[in-house]
């Protein structure tokens, strides 16, 4: 960290002071392209796709690829979320085809549409925990873990206000990339089914059932309740004020890096200097932030959720709270 | 498409979720509770002049049928 953001006297600052030496530590970490987030959304579809011809041919149990199916349906979001951020290359950068195909690819594990998950996540992002605009409010909005659970298992329904929230989204903005989203959406949903059926008709339907659609729907069961429930739970509206540090008996690895999701909400300056940048990176660009937001906060340590925590914690944005 | 769309629960519980049941119960023991050697109830015709996996067919449809005009499986 430079002396000069050690030095700041940041609890008299400004939030565009702040935001001036949040950029000054995120150019920092303006580096290339991130290879183990591209080996990730690699490995993790390569796996899952020799699952099925291992199973079929008997060279694999099911019972034992069921659960590295579970575990690949787990780590394909977070590769998705940096495509979605153009994390991997910006439009009209020379790997900009990367980004795209990593998105669309780890989407479709998830049998959804990259563009439709971009311009929700994004629209997320903008309104975070409004209701009517922010398409993850119901994910959100569970006052226990167990609401939260049936809220998803209600997002999984034909037709509930939970699992029309994407759709209502999609509509509302109805830009070009939604209207691509939608066509998307239909090509992938009926492919999903597609496959199931057709394994379904030729006697495998439970390898359809433990390779995919199972694994899919307990991921999303962990996908909304770590990476949308926790974060945001209890919280209001606001740039620091929307997303919150969480600990977990299961740690950061357990919980996709979410106890430090608040990093990806004070980014905001870190997107605009370091677009580049993937998830990973955040959390180093974090560490040096939270020394600087630390001193500013001293009045927060009593909060029960303010314990020191590896990579960031709310606690260092505390003062706008 | 919109129909598809509409009736994709229909054909989820018909062509996914029944196989799956009678495959769950051909599979398994569970289908020596149903008083069919094991793995031949199938080729059985067990009730109605039906098979194991038409029979759960029928009722995987008409729990999508089901679903789709209550708007949930549950």
């Amino acid at each position: 960290m430079s002396k000069a953001i050690t030095d700041a006297e940041v609890a008299s600052l400004s939030d565009d002071a702040l935001m001036r030496l949040e950029r000054e530590i995120a150019r920092k970490y303006m580096t290339g392209l991130s290879i183990p987030m591209v080996l990730w959304p690699t490995f993790n579809v390569g796996i899952w796709l020799s699952l099925w011809p291992l199973v079929i041919i008997g060279s694999l149990p099911l019972w034992v690829a069921a659960p590295i199916a579970l575990l690949n349906m787990m780590l394909a979001y977070l590769p998705s979320h940096d495509a979605q951020h153009d994390s991997y290359a910006r439009p009209g950068e020379r790997l900009r085809w990367l980004n795209q195909t990593i998105g669309h690819v780890s989407s479709a594990l998830l049998a959804n549409s990259y563009r439709i998950l971009r311009e929700t996540h994004l629209e997320h992002h903008r309104h975070a925990n409004k209701p009517g605009l922010d398409p993850d409010y119901v994910s959100h909005s569970g006052t226990t873990a167990w609401e939260t659970l049936w809220n998803s298992l209600m997002s999984m329904q034909p037709d509930t206000p939970a699992s029309n929230t994407y759709l209502a989204t999609i509509e509302r903005l109805g830009n070009e990339n939604c209207r691509k989203g939608k066509r998307d959406q239909a090509i992938i949903t009926l492919s999903h089914f597609g496959i199931l059926f057709v394994m379904a008709a030729n006697g495998m339907a439970l390898e359809a059932f433990f390779l995919w659609w199972l694994p899919l729907k307990l991921a999303v069961f962990y996908l909304q309740f770590y990476l949308s429930w926790a974060p945001h739970r209890d919280m209001g509206t606001g740039r620091y004020r929307d997303t919150r540090s969480f600990r977990s008996i299961g740690g950061t690895w357990w919980t996709s890096g979410m106890t430090a999701h608040v990093c990806t909400t004070c980014t905001r300056a870190f997107r605009w200097t370091a677009p580049q940048q993937p998830l990973k990176r955040c959390c180093r660009f974090c560490a040096p932030v939270k020394s600087m937001w630390r001193d500013a906060n001293q009045f927060l340590l009593a909060d029960s959720q303010g314990e020191a925590h590896s990579f960031c914690s709310h606690l260092m944005f505390g003062r706008v709270l | 498409m919109e129909l598809i769309f509409k009736y994709l629960p229909v054909l989820f519980g018909g062509l996914f979720l029944g196989p799956v049941t009678a495959e769950i119960l051909t599979r398994s023991s569970l289908i020596d509770h149903l008083g069919r050697p094991s793995g031949q109830a199938d080729a059985e015709q067990i009730a109605l002049g039906l098979s194991l996996t038409q029979l759960c067919m029928i009722a995987g449809a008409l729990w999508g049928l089901v679903a789709v005009f209550r708007g949930r499986w549950i």
